[in-house]
């Protein structure tokens, strides 16, 4: 039985069980080495040429140099914005109906057509949003951007919110309704706030996710190289921007692409990293510590 | 074949809880040791111990030494994976390879190991079958999946499973405390037969139970093996107060 | 406020039939006054029920608002070409003839091969993550590979553009050209560096984290007592994995397959910015395609003429149709392991 004495074919079988955990190890490169590769350029190009006048200044001709991306930096908080205006209601009213009245034809229909529209590719919310608002309007807005990525928005919020609802153990509802509280009051103060950090996380998921998005954006907002005049304008955003940019043929509109990157990549990688201690606190705390 | 064990100090600690404290008992071959104790007092942990399961729970620390005839299993250049195929374990829930048919579940260990090939893997499904009084049940639907079968054939079942391996000793956690009282009793009938050529330990909660199937009897209490010996004695004439509160039905 | 709770008992059903009664009691005036102001019960039990059913609606409206927009916006293509539009492979904005195969085929085949190369790495990450890396490690290497999926996808195409692009043009389709598996039909003569192949590399890299963390999930789903069964038997712990727990979730690593490859699909940005655009009808992975995100992205916004915009819009139709059919089946199977898993 010892190593020397061993039969071959249990050496054999040792041997493959290495193999094949080294190869689970490469896998796991294959994923990692992507990752740290991006983030590597984008932080490298993207550094080099972040500058005070990048975050605060409008664009400039590319035969020129220098300009910023601050009306782009503006219209996605204010894009993104909308979004969370018009998601957050929809999308935690929505999880609160699937989670306590949901047994019926609407709160299940809710539920499957939450999870159809969370696999709904970008691109068919930005087709959608341009059929509806900005055909209809006659222009690009930042409005029809919102109500877009809203569309992305609204089912993660449903069903992060339902699921953390359905988290809060029953004995809470029957603690609440022992003492006399009714149904709504029970929802809103007890069962909410014990789940609102797995909500907020679940907003902050949404958020993440809807800032990054590009392609629902290219014919809703457009783009502008302006201030943005008014929600029914169309705007700069940072993905847009870095799109156009980036498939221009000026090197100076590349290296700005690139730092548009790092303030995209930057304000997504803040929200899931808060998001994810958030989420990490609040278990902790339920837990007792 | 059947092999003697003997363990000494042997300790097994998860964190700063200390399940096993420090045990030396020795094990004869060709026997049946049980061990009792009430819940929590670490049987299973203990028996885990004997086939190294243990190297599979990231928080358990095993210390002290098991020998399995002179080798200490514990040793360096010890591989667990040989081990276990001279010291083989039913668990306490039968758990037969949902995926496997009732053949692939005796075959499937023969086979990594190189112990039998076609006509002699025939064979061998045969005699583990026979040897656990199941063949005569399963002979016409042995491609059938292990999970059409009754809780009390699936746990012969996975006894014939650890046979086929031609083990040398023989664990066994509790294996009939999922089973009604007609199958628990092929199990003990199956036990009293693999005696014959097997080293058995086996960790169960029901006192008749190891009464009537065991040479010797071990009373664990709170990681700590507080009495050992023949069955008959420890049954009737326990040095041990606890012992005696226990087996009595006073507490546990 | 007295008056607002004997009707609120009515209305709270939901089967519990002793509270509203003790509710209408206790709140009665003998209670202390609230000093907050409490919507809840300003709004009444009845309002409150309603106000959440209306958002609940509203995401009903929304995917039936969804569906009719693809299909009067694309309404032109169909009555024209009929369902041959599918297998149409024309596509001229100046002689208005449309057809969609080009498009469906290049989609088709980057989000497979982006499957077939996604899906035995994430199954080595999920067999790494749950049966061999030490507890220490497990969480923050589930962080980094979630990571991987909160990268927007038009940072992975800039990337693309400027990093991969190159390297595929200049080393890897090259060396990939070199070995016999250059030999495979669908590799042909290396030449651009936007290629099917780019853009499947792109997609594979991007659908990792989803597959990853489903088939996770599949694997902890396991019974543990299978593998200790194996383990017990002499199984190598690889052999263990193999037989008792990887056999045991198959159906859930299949549908994590079948999501990641309904993820690829859709991905948009990536795929535009480093698939090539050339309308071209090619099974050869080292040649420029075009997609069906792609497309629409690039001539919706300029497209002139009805029957251009129709077209588009036709494909976004077929498109959400596929994503749709794929989601659905891969849910439904999630959601029947899971239900036997509890």
């Amino acid at each position: 039985m010892t190593g020397v004495g061993m039969p071959l074919r249990l050496r054999a079988r040792l041997f493959r069980d290495a193999v094949l955990v080294a190869l689970c190890v490469v896998a796991l490169a294959c994923a990692v080495v992507p990752l740290v590769w991006v983030l590597w350029d984008v932080v490298a190009v993207g550094v080099a040429n972040l500058s005070l006048e990048f975050l605060t200044s409008l664009p400039a001709p590319p035969t020129i140099g220098g300009g910023g991306w601050a009306n782009a930096i503006v219209g996605s908080v204010v894009v993104v914005g909308l979004a969370a205006a018009i998601g957050i209601p929809v999308g935690v009213g929505t999880g609160i109906y699937m989670s306590e009245y949901g047994a019926n034809p609407l709160g299940r229909s809710a539920r499957f057509l939450s999870e159809v529209m969370a696999g709904l590719p970008s691109i068919v919310a930005g087709v959608v949003a341009y059929g509806v608002i900005v055909v209809t309007m006659g222009q690009f807005s930042a409005l029809s951007g919102g109500i877009a990525l809203s569309l992305l928005f609204i089912p993660i919020v449903a069903i992060t919110t339902q699921e953390a609802l359905q988290m809060i153990p029953k004995d809470q509802r029957e603690a609440s309704f022992a003492l006399g509280v009714s149904e709504a009051p029970t929802t809103l103060r007890v069962i909410l706030p014990a789940a609102m950090g797995n909500v907020l996380t679940g907003v902050m998921i949404a958020t993440a996710r809807v800032v990054g998005e590009t392609a629902p954006l290219l014919f809703t907002v457009f783009n502008s190289r302006y201030w943005m005049e008014g929600l029914d304008r169309p705007t700069a955003t940072i993905p847009v921007n870095i799109y156009s940019y980036a498939i221009s043929p000026f090197e100076h509109w590349h290296e700005q692409a690139w730092t548009g990157a790092f303030v995209l990549v930057t304000m997504v990688l803040t929200l899931n990293v808060a998001a994810r201690t958030l989420w990490a606190r609040r278990a902790r705390f339920m837990a007792g510590r | 074949m059947a092999e003697s064990m003997r363990t000494r100090a042997l300790k097994v600690s998860f964190g700063k809880n200390e399940a096993v404290r420090g045990v030396d008992m020795d094990i004869e071959p060709r026997s049946v040791t049980a061990i009792i104790g009430p819940s929590g007092c670490g049987k299973t942990t203990f028996l885990r111990a004997l086939n190294r399961m243990h190297d599979h729970t990231p928080a358990a620390r095993v210390s002290g030494s098991v020998f399995l005839g002179e080798e200490d299993i514990y040793a360096n250049g010890i591989n667990p994976v040989e081990l276990r195929t001279r010291v083989g374990m039913v668990f306490q829930r039968p758990n037969p390879f949902p995926t496997m048919s009732i053949r692939g579940n005796i075959t499937f260990a023969p086979k990594r190991h190189g112990l039998a090939r076609g006509r002699e893997l025939d064979e061998l499904v045969e005699r583990v079958l026979r040897q656990a009084a199941l063949w005569d049940e399963v002979k016409d639907r042995l491609d059938h999946s292990a999970t059409s079968l009754s809780g009390g054939q699936q746990q012969r079942l996975c006894i014939a499973r650890a046979l086929a391996v031609r083990p040398g000793v023989l664990l066994m956690d509790e294996p009939a405390s999922a089973l009604d009282p007609t199958a628990t009793q092929k199990i003990e009938e199956l036990i009293y037969e693999l005696k014959k050529e097997y080293t058995i330990v086996i960790v169960t909660h029901n006192m008749q139970q190891a009464a009537r199937v065991s040479d010797y009897t071990a009373f664990f209490y709170i990681g700590d093996l507080v009495e050992f010996g023949e069955t008959d004695a420890v049954f009737t004439n326990p040095r041990e107060e606890q012992t005696e509160a226990y087996i009595t039905g006073r507490f546990g | 406020m007295t008056g607002a709770t004997p009707e609120a008992a009515r209305t709270t059903s939901r089967g519990s039939v002793g509270e509203p009664e003790v509710t209408s009691k206790v709140l009665s005036p003998g209670s202390p006054p609230s000093r907050r102001f409490d919507l809840a019960r300003h709004l009444g039990e009845r309002w409150f029920r309603y106000a959440t059913g209306a958002m609940a609606l509203i995401v009903v409206g929304l995917v039936l608002l969804v569906l009719q927009q693809l299909w009067v916006g694309s309404r032109l293509a169909w009555s024209e070409w009929g369902l041959s539009f599918i297998t149409r492979t024309a596509w001229n904005p100046v002689t208005g003839e449309f057809g969609a195969l080009p498009f469906i085929v290049g989609t088709l085949l980057t989000s497979m091969m982006a499957l077939a190369i996604a899906l035995p790495v994430s199954l080595g990450i999920a067999i790494l993550l749950t049966e061999y890396a030490p507890r220490l490690l497990r969480d923050p290497l589930i962080f980094v590979v979630e990571l991987l999926a909160a990268v927007p996808s038009v940072v992975y195409g800039l990337w693309g553009i400027f990093v991969l692009a190159p390297l595929m043009q200049q080393r890897l389709m090259p060396a990939i050209a070199a070995t016999p598996l250059g030999r495979l039909p669908v590799f042909g003569e290396p030449g651009t560096g936007y290629t099917l192949f780019t853009a499947s590399l792109i997609l594979a890299i991007m659908i990792i984290p989803i597959i990853a963390s489903l088939s996770r999930e599949a694997l902890i789903s396991v019974p543990r007592d299978q593998k200790e069964a194996a383990l017990a038997l002499g199984a190598t712990r690889w052999e263990a994995t193999r037989f008792a727990v990887l056999a045991s979730a198959r159906a859930g690593i299949f549908s994590a397959a079948v999501l990641g490859l309904g993820r690829a699909l859709g991905e948009t940005m990536a795929t535009t910015m480093t698939i090539g655009n050339r309308v071209n009808l090619t099974f050869d992975y080292f040649e420029s395609g075009y997609s069906m995100t792609a497309i629409i992205t690039n001539e919706l916004r300029e497209a002139a003429s009805e029957i251009h915009i129709h077209s588009l819009v036709a494909i976004g139709l077929i498109l959400f149709i596929l994503s749709f059919v794929l989601n659905t089946i891969g849910r439904l199977i999630l959601m029947r392991t899971r239900m036997r898993g509890a």
